[in-house]
């Protein structure tokens, strides 16, 4: 719960940022962690949507969203990464929002609401480390990999192929997320070895 | 001298029972093509001079009528030609329009009767079938009656296919024959029309149908699937159906008695060796007759209407129901807003008051894709009055054995009285409730003299409110402790 309240803390404060590298970098971190777990809303909304056999779970996991792999993450400069992350969040905010108009009582799928403030969180975190590394988040140009987190489709989608388009994107979303994890990781323990 | 033979084969029909179609075979050894008059014993005792084995008359009154036919080589046939013998054989119908609406399954059939052909108001016996193909397999043959009534006219057939019309062309053919009581012939099924073909146009996004679905709990459907490959598997939910061929890759599955959906609706999901193909189904009921259905109002301004939805439909979102309140009288109608993210719905609607109408006629409407239903109550509002509860009660003293009390009640109760009730309670526990009838007014306070009390003594006022046609009390306002002056010592 304190996590959670972290970051609703945070996310409200929108721009005042912590002064301190370290305690956001393991914020983000930690954050990322939290949302790299399907438990957070993949497997709520696989539940919810009735997913839960082998077939369909297969179905979902065999062709997730493309999101920026972890090796194109790793292979960013730091701004770079930042603005991607950034910018990939704004996407998948849009997709989580799509995402809610479907849900007519929130109350049944809580998971979303608290997924949606937590990357809002993330993003004001990311803001406040570019901040603080004197980097601007530009928008970066959607490279082919990072053009993750869009689900339009031409025609509208039957219900069902909306229900696994979604599940595709939760799916791509963890995985990212976890990604983003591992790089801030990275990041923490090449500034722990140059504090040595 | 003429030598007789007998004509073979005789055979009349009438399309129309005006006009007679007779063909016969000529005798032996004379050929069909010879020249030969045909004389006919009727009104008129008509000759018709003509080559072939065919003439086509005036249908002949009912009775025997001898017919001659003289060929000019010498040999006469004679016959006797009675009603009796024809065949009514009306022509093939011509079906004007065969339309599919894919989305629910529906055949629409549009033909003319051609009913002007007929002179007389006669019965027609309708039959059409409708074929799946490739099998040609009869799916459903159905037979109707209509009357005949000297004019053209349109006719409509609907038909709701079990298995989605996406999943198989089918043809539809019909056919009629004609009834009057007046003919004695025969009466003879007419050809079958040509057929014609109704066939989805596949697109790659859609393969299960049908889509997305809304149906009443407890019923059964078919799902197909159009497949370019073997289709290994077709599941409702967790449940494994067997596979019904249909032709080619393309299979159907058969549910009985479907279940409730959950909200986000049952999945029903074929597989194939690379693939998985679905569609959701919303199994549900239509709404109940909204229960408990009660109009009253707080203020005279605007009336709250409060209801029961009975049983749950087990549709949400875009499938909820829908419910509307109109009052006739006005002619207005007030929809209802549904806030789905709260966590127990309350079902209440405010209708604006119309100045000075008392009698109001209600009718509530709950409406889903399943279907309707509605409740209705019929009030005179001043009736109906359950007013806010009384607030800013203050205590007044007068003497050490009279206070007043004045509170504010919101709403416009200009045209009635109202009755509160005063409810006075000392240390001790003794209560006492005195009623007071008081002329109401518009956004008001009240005031109400409180006697026969003891000096010096704490008491505890409150009070509620209702009107002079009682329906319901108000919530007793706040308590206000007030203790008496002191009596003037005499």
């Amino acid at each position: 719960l304190a996590l959670s309240l972290l970051f609703l803390s945070v996310a409200r404060t929108t721009r005042r940022c912590p002064s301190s590298f370290p305690q956001l970098l393991s914020q983000l971190q930690s954050q990322a962690n939290i949302t790299g777990d399907t438990g957070s809303l993949l497997e709520p909304y696989i539940r919810l949507q009735n997913l839960n056999t082998p077939t369909l779970r297969a179905a979902c996991a065999e062709f997730p969203v493309t999101f920026p792999s972890e090796d194109t993450l790793r292979a960013l400069s730091k701004p770079r990464f930042l603005s991607t992350v950034q910018a990939t969040l704004g996407r998948v905010l849009q997709q989580l929002s799509a995402l809610a108009q479907r849900f007519p009582k929130t109350r049944a799928f809580p998971e979303l609401e608290k997924t949606r403030g937590n990357v809002q969180g993330i993003r004001n975190n990311v803001f406040c480390i570019a901040q603080l590394l004197n980097h601007s988040l530009e928008t970066p140009k959607p490279t082919q990999a990072s053009s993750g987190a869009s689900l339009s489709t031409a025609t509208t989608p039957s219900i069902f192929q909306t229900k696994l388009d979604s599940c595709r994107f939760l799916w791509g979303y963890h995985g990212f997320m976890g990604s983003v994890g591992k790089v801030f990781q990275e990041w923490r323990d090449g500034s722990n070895r140059s504090r040595r | 001298s003429l030598k007789r033979g007998s004509a073979q084969d005789l055979k009349c029909t009438t399309k129309n029972m005006q006009v007679w179609d007779c063909t016969w075979t000529a005798p032996v050894g004379v050929s069909p093509g010879t020249v030969k008059e045909v004389c006919i014993k009727d009104r008129l005792n008509s000759c018709h001079r003509l080559e072939s084995t065919n003439i086509k008359i005036a249908a002949l009154s009912p009775g025997d009528h001898e017919v001659a036919i003289n060929y000019l080589n010498g040999f006469q046939s004679k016959f006797t030609l009675n009603e009796n013998d024809v065949s009514l054989i009306p022509d093939t119908p011509e079906s004007l329009d065969l339309s599919a609406d894919f989305s629910t399954s529906t055949l629409h059939l549009r033909w003319n009767d051609r009913g002007s052909a007929f002179p007389y108001p006669c019965n027609a016996t309708w039959e059409i079938k409708v074929l799946q193909n490739p099998s040609m397999e009869l799916v459903k043959l159905v037979s109707f009656n209509t009357t005949l009534s000297g004019r053209d006219i349109v006719h409509h057939w609907n038909w709701t296919s079990d298995l989605p019309l996406q999943c198989a062309t089918h043809s539809v053919g019909i056919r009629w024959y004609i009834d009057y009581n007046r003919f004695s012939g025969y009466k003879v099924w007419s050809d079958w029309s040509p057929l014609k073909n109704v066939s989805w146009t596949p697109n790659s996004e859609t393969n299960v149908f049908p889509q997305d679905k809304v149906i009443l709990a407890g019923s059964d459907i078919t799902f197909c699937c159009v497949s370019q490959t073997k289709v290994l598997s077709g599941q409702i939910g967790k449940t494994f159906c067997p596979l019904i061929h249909l032709y080619g890759e393309n299979v159907a599955i058969h549910i009985r008695n479907i279940s409730v959906s959950e909200n986000s609706g049952t999945n029903v999901v074929f597989t194939t060796e690379d693939n998985v193909y679905g569609t959701v189904v919303f199994a549900g009921y239509p709404p109940d007759i909204p229960q408990k259905l009660n109009c009253e109002t707080h203020d005279f301004k605007e009336i709250i209407c409060s209801w029961n939805p009975g049983r749950p439909t087990g549709l949400v979102g875009p499938r909820n129901t829908d419910y509307t309140l109109s009052e006739s009288i006005s002619g207005k109608s007030v929809p209802f807003k549904r806030f789905e993210t709260l966590t127990n719905e309350s079902y209440r609607l405010a209708f604006q008051m119309l100045p000075g109408q008392e009698i109001h006629n209600f009718t509530l409407t709950g409406r889903n894709p399943l279907g309707h239903a509605e409740s209705a109550v019929f009030i005179n509002i001043t009736e109906r009055v359950a007013p806010h509860v009384p607030v800013s009660l203050r205590v007044k003293d007068i003497s050490s054995t009279v206070v007043t009390l004045s509170w504010h009640l919101p709403g416009n109760f200009a045209k009635i009285n109202l009755l509160c009730q005063v409810e006075i309670c000392k240390a001790s526990s003794e209560r006492e409730v005195r009623n007071a009838t008081i002329k109401g007014a518009e956004e008001s306070s009240y005031l109400v003299a409180v006697d026969k009390l003891n000096p010096y003594t704490l008491y505890t006022f409150r009070v509620r409110c209702s009107t002079e046609t009682f329906w319901k009390w108000s919530k007793w306002s706040n308590e206000k402790r007030h203790l008496t002056t002191e009596a003037i010592p005499s």
